[in-house]
């Protein structure tokens, strides 16, 4: 298992709602989409994943490591080695080019120079390298999630975590963008975890994970 | 480049005229108050360093202050003349070497200073084109006048009337530029030297003209008493010394009662010193002794006097500066949120993402230390050059 999640308990602080989770996993090379209505805890359980939110109880592995027992600067330097985040609004750095904003891992200490070569084959794979020194502002949505994707791959992470990678794409874009999130994962036998609340999508997953049922009041 | 210098100068690039103002505002915030205090300072020392290298300063009674900016700075005073007698009576006291000056008169803005040569070796001044003056007529020049006028020996400097439409007053003098002094940051390279002579024609004491006895004269003779020829005033004056008309030159009156600005006072011992300054409190000469470094420690008292009022008005700017820029900086970071919580996101530390956030303002306010270090280093090398020709 890349990902393991066990007898989880959280909750944000002065917050009525508890997420009590007794088991999710991801396989190597598995695509598993988690539905559910919003506010139903999807994000917060990609955020326990990546290490960027910690549980009350419970244990999160990646790759055989527990990230619970790591201190924050530990965990992010985990994350930054080992996780590829898409965010649903991107969130690409205006003042960077594309290539930077790909390259951000390196620049925020991620220590591989490998990077530089996976940022210009992600680029021509995905078909933005001629945009790589241009500004993300001038680029379409969908050639900006295509930047998002790429910095979350250029990193060859173990584990993939995408919120709503395609919220804001139209349905072509959706599906292209998807597409080569399940077939990089699968190529670098990394697992791939999606929040969506598009069903349309759900039949392109490995797994199904529905949320709907785990926050309690 | 990468990492956060990267970020970083990425960041500064997006909005050149955000940084370049801020680097801007904290060169100033602390070039104002540091700079006014370092040209204060520097202006003190030049001043200091003029008077102290004068120990004794004999001239007219009146205001010590007045009598010092024009021997030292040549700078125009209303001082009463003081007779040649003085210089003659010091001297022959034999308590130290004794220069004679005559500030009265200017060529252009350029002061004319009437001096002996013992002058140029006590304010260790080195010619640097030419030689001193020989005889009368001659002129040397300081550094910067030089370079300014563009002159160069063998040229000529014509001094300047007192008065146009002064018919009986001084008339102007074509003289002849002999030497050109290296600079010694000091008045002295504004200043153009003469023999002290050469000052008297000016003042109209001697004088050269045609030869009243010649026939090529005859048209210039009123009366002829004896050995006595008077002259009408088509007679010839000479307004420039030559080789040829140079013996017509000659002085009218007691050379006792020509006038003189100063005396330039160096005294050979600590005895001498004493000796001479004991003389002028206790006897009653029509003249006044002074020590120019007390002179201008007065002077500069009263003239900065507000130096720490503008110091800490200064200061207090740059304080409320500091606090703007503070605030600029909190609203800055307000709007890198976003992107600060995109690199948490990802993977930075709490310490980087820290550094992060102030490398900015550390680039910012480095550059400005610099700038403001560099614009204090050219004020203080400027200073004491710029110094003397403010005066």
């Amino acid at each position: 298992m890349i990902l393991e999640l066990r007898d989880i308990t959280f909750s944000y602080p002065q917050a009525t709602f508890t997420l009590r989770l007794k088991y999710f996993e991801a396989a190597v090379g598995e695509a598993v989409a988690i539905v559910g209505p919003s506010g139903c805890g999807k994000t917060t359980l990609l955020q326990l994943a990546a290490g960027i939110l910690t549980p009350q109880s419970g244990n999160v592995i990646v790759g055989g490591q527990s990230l619970t027992g790591k201190s924050a600067s530990e965990r992010a330097s985990f994350r930054l080695h080992h996780i590829g985040l898409v965010f649903q609004e991107f969130e690409l750095v205006e003042h960077l080019t594309v290539r930077d904003n790909i390259l951000l891992p390196l620049h925020l200490g991620l220590r591989d120079q490998e990077i530089r070569v996976r940022c210009e084959e992600m680029a021509t794979l995905t078909g933005i390298a001629h945009h790589l020194p241009r500004s993300p502002r001038k680029l379409s949505q969908g050639e900006r999630q295509r930047v998002a994707i790429c910095r979350a791959l250029a990193i060859a992470p173990q584990l993939i975590l995408a919120d709503e990678p395609t919220g804001n794409l139209d349905p072509a874009n959706k599906r292209a963008a998807l597409d080569l999130l399940i077939a990089q994962a699968r190529q670098n036998r990394s697992a791939l975890v999606v929040a969506t609340h598009d069903h349309d999508l759900l039949p392109a997953f490995d797994r199904v994970f529905d949320f709907s049922d785990l926050f309690t009041q | 480049m990468t990492g956060i210098p990267y970020l970083t100068w990425r960041y500064l690039q997006h909005r050149p005229l955000k940084s370049l103002l801020l680097t801007l505002a904290v060169a100033l915030m602390i070039f104002l108050p540091l700079g006014v205090r370092t040209f204060v300072n520097e202006s003190t020392r030049v001043l200091q360093n003029r008077a102290v290298t004068t120990p004794l300063l004999i001239g007219p009674k009146g205001s010590a202050i007045d009598l010092t900016l024009a021997s030292l700075y040549f700078l125009p005073q209303q001082l009463e003349p003081m007779k040649y007698l003085t210089f003659k009576q010091t001297r022959a006291l034999r308590q130290g070497t004794v220069i004679p000056l005559h500030t009265r008169f200017t060529a252009g803005d350029s002061p004319l200073v009437g001096t002996s040569l013992g002058y140029f070796e006590q304010r260790l001044l080195k010619v640097a084109e030419g030689r001193l003056f020989a005889r009368i007529g001659d002129c040397v020049l300081g550094a910067d006048i030089a370079a300014e006028r563009g002159l160069r020996v063998g040229d000529h400097i014509i001094s300047s009337p007192q008065k146009v439409f002064d018919l009986a007053g001084v008339y102007p003098l074509k003289m002849r530029v002999t030497g050109i002094l290296k600079a010694a940051h000091s008045p002295d390279d504004r200043a153009v030297f003469i023999d002290l002579k050469t000052a008297w024609i000016i003042e109209g004491i001697a004088h050269g003209h045609e030869n009243l006895a010649t026939p090529g004269a005859a048209h210039a003779v009123l009366e002829t008493q004896g050995n006595n020829i008077t002259a009408n005033a088509s007679l010839r004056e000479f307004t420039e010394v030559t080789d040829e008309n140079i013996a017509t030159f000659h002085f009218h009156g007691n050379e006792n009662d020509y006038p003189i600005t100063s005396l330039l006072v160096f005294p050979t011992s600590e005895k001498s010193r004493a000796l001479l300054l004991g003389r002028y409190e206790t006897s009653r000469t029509t003249g006044q002794i002074v020590i120019p470094a007390d002179s201008i420690r007065q002077l500069l008292d009263t003239l900065f006097s507000t130096k720490y009022l503008v110091f800490y008005g200064f200061l207090a700017l740059a304080a409320a500066s500091g606090i703007m820029l503070l605030i600029i900086f909190s609203l800055s970071l307000r709007l890198r949120e976003t992107e600060l919580s995109t690199y948490a996101k990802i993977g930075v530390s709490p310490a980087r993402l820290a550094a992060i956030q102030i490398a900015d303002l550390l680039v910012i306010v480095t550059a400005g230390i610099f700038l403001a270090t560099a614009a204090l280093t050219i004020t203080k090398s400027l200073a004491e050059t710029i110094i003397p020709r403010l005066l």
